[in-house]
């Protein structure tokens, strides 16, 4: 077991996101973590269940995303980024493992050089927000006109009947 | 009427094929045009329904244009932001569809209560109609090979109206010394690419058991309507919020298997790491993961618990509707709605885990193509589903009927046993064969 309070694990899955009454209460983070999710008690620990990892069918929001760019985006991608991971193969014995590189801020200032005029997008924050409200006000209507539409099965068995009759 | 639901859900597997490469060749914001002008013109139709014939071929038209909009609309996300970035425009998205799951039957089943059913279509026309002009008006296209990060000048329909009145907003970003971006060919490859994973055994299996609950779960909603109404002598409001506890169930569903499935990974990425000892800092990369990595263990060790709670509640939930001396008593009607809770969580979770699994095993080409090929498998199924459900429940009582299905998913439970033993080796093989692929044909073109 890695440790509990390593990021990656304590992003990535609710159970251990026990804090304790103490410090949910009473530290800024434990605060912040408060509208996450749903909680249990547990001894003196409190857990959350966390709200934020949810599967969907079609929004896939496990870490593949990445994956459907282009080979070309995904060099713009990496470029953009500050920290370089570097990918390595191990061979044909060994399985293929990409390791994070520790490089030294003196190692990657050339690659930094040419990244600071190619953000990965240009538009600021409020426009982002814009265009994902509108996106998610279209994705309404997947959800919605489907299951609008169950409650009056009934009726429009009846008014179908009806109507094929008087035609 | 089942027929226009099946109809629907037809439609519903199929058209994704088509939007997808799409919306990849003509851009996001052309997709999402075109797909909420057919939208408009099938709900005005609809709205006036004069008979049967046009109600099922105006909805299955109306279905079609809008099985793709939460995928384009994902697309547009990734577009513009890292996967860093991306988790906040992801939970806006989740939050505003599982809002929309408990609002819509309530919505109609109060509308088609007090007012005529095509009420519903009005609604739905007038809501799309401001939607369709919000993206006129205010979404520009985000595709990359069009619009690059922002700066190619966007033309034509792909230009918001907005930015044409210099009154109210420039062409933000816009360098009008670059070239616009031209769009990517299209090839037939891209629409058939789905369609290639149903060769391979192991995917084949995942999609028939997942696609066989889905479909239990879509009989057992789609039944609620007349089976409540009759049992208990409600009317449409009142069926309308029957759906809750349903949709509540789907939502919990996923939000469980979500974190369990988060959990299960950075276990066996852990467990991984010491059998190589590997340090502990290394990343595995999700996408491909290691060949040796144990995929089909770490997702499917989920299933029996699942499946054991989603059996026992199937089987119930037809008797509990059955005896009128039962349905009688007051505040019965809670039993079965608390059984379709469960049927609904453990049907969504154990669908997650199975759509999860389709993306590790099919790696290649990102989960666009495995999230196409499952909705497909799963509409068709549904489809079948909800059209022989009516027919099954007058046979036979409602008891045996929800017994029937779940004996139905006892006899698929080898289908689990062997993907948990076979599925790693036949991965392997496939591996092993594209890598040879790869190998020869590399080696040709050297």
């Amino acid at each position: 077991m890695g440790s509990l309070y390593e990021p990656s694990i304590r992003e990535s899955t609710w159970s251990v996101i026990g804090r304790r009454i103490s410090r949910r209460f009473t530290t800024l983070e434990g605060w912040r973590e408060v509208g996450w999710g749903v909680y249990a008690m547990g001894g003196s620990n409190i857990r959350m269940f966390s709200l934020r990892h949810q599967f969907d069918t079609e929004l896939f929001r496990d870490h593949a995303d990445d994956v459907v760019q282009t080979a070309n985006q995904q060099k713009e991608m990496e470029s953009s980024q500050k920290s370089l991971s570097v990918g390595e193969f191990r061979g044909f014995d060994g399985p293929m493992v990409q390791i994070k590189s520790d490089e030294s801020p003196g190692g990657f200032s050339i690659w930094q050089n040419e990244k600071v005029e190619q953000p990965y997008h240009v538009f600021d924050m409020r426009e982002k927000w814009r265009l994902v409200a509108i996106v998610g006000a279209a994705g309404i209507f997947q959800a919605l006109t489907f299951n609008i539409y169950l409650p009056t099965l009934n009726r429009i068995g009846l008014v179908s009947s009806h109507k094929m009759a008087n035609e | 009427m089942n027929l226009t639901i099946t109809a629907y859900l037809i439609v519903q597997g199929i058209a994704p094929l088509f939007w997808g490469p799409l919306s990849e060749f003509l851009g996001r914001r052309s997709v999402l045009i075109y797909i909420f002008f057919l939208y408009v013109s099938s709900s005005i139709v609809l709205s006036f329904s004069p008979n049967f014939p046009i109600l099922i071929v105006f909805r299955g038209l109306q279905s079609a244009s809008i099985a793709s909009t939460v995928s384009v609309g994902a697309a547009m996300v990734r577009d513009i932001s890292l996967p860093a970035d991306r988790d906040g425009f992801y939970n806006l998205l989740q939050g505003v569809r599982n809002a929309t799951l408990l609002v819509a039957p309530v919505l109609g089943g109060a509308t088609s209560n007090w007012a005529n059913f095509r009420c519903i279509f009005v609604i739905l026309f007038a809501l799309a109609l401001t939607v369709l002009a919000a993206i006129l008006f205010f979404l520009p296209e985000t595709l990359r090979s069009i619009a690059g990060n922002g700066t190619l000048p966007l033309t034509g329909i792909r230009q918001p109206f907005i930015w044409r009145c210099k009154v109210f907003g420039k062409a933000a970003h816009q360098n009008d010394t670059l070239q616009p971006g031209k769009s990517p060919g299209l090839s037939s490859k891209e629409f058939l690419e789905p369609l290639r994973m149903l060769k391979e055994k192991d995917i084949v299996l995942s999609l028939l058991f997942s696609s066989m609950i889905y479909a239990i779960w879509m009989m057992v909603t789609v039944s609620t309507t007349s089976l409540f109404a009759s049992v208990f002598q409600l009317k449409e409001a009142a069926l309308g919020l029957a759906f809750l506890p349903n949709y509540a169930g789907t939502i919990a569903g996923s939000t469980l298997i979500g974190n369990l499935l988060n959990q299960d990974f950075t276990r066996a990425c852990t467990a991984y790491k010491r059998v190589h000892s590997l340090p502990s800092s290394t990343k595995i990369p999700r996408h491909p993961l290691p060949a040796d990595f144990p995929i089909e263990h770490m997702r499917l060790i989920r299933i029996p618990a699942l499946l054991v709670i989603f059996i026992i509640a199937l089987s119930l939930y037809g008797f509990t509707i059955q005896y009128q001396s039962l349905t009688s008593l007051g505040g019965w009607i809670s039993i079965p709605l608390l059984l379709q809770f469960l049927i609904a969580a453990m049907a969504h979770a154990i669908c997650g885990v199975h759509q999860t699994l389709v993306s590790d095993l099919w790696s290649r080409e990102g989960c666009g193509a495995a999230s196409v090929a499952s909705t497909l498998i799963r509409s068709l199924f549904a489809a079948v589903g909800v059209a022989v459900v009516q027919k099954i429940l007058l046979c036979i009582d409602r008891g045996p009927t929800f017994l029937a299905l779940g004996l139905v998913v006892i006899v698929l439970v080898p289908v689990q046993i062997v993907q948990w033993y076979w599925g790693g080796k036949w991965r392997r093989d496939r591996e092993a064969k594209i890598g040879n692929v790869a190998l020869s044909s590399s080696a040709a073109s050297v």
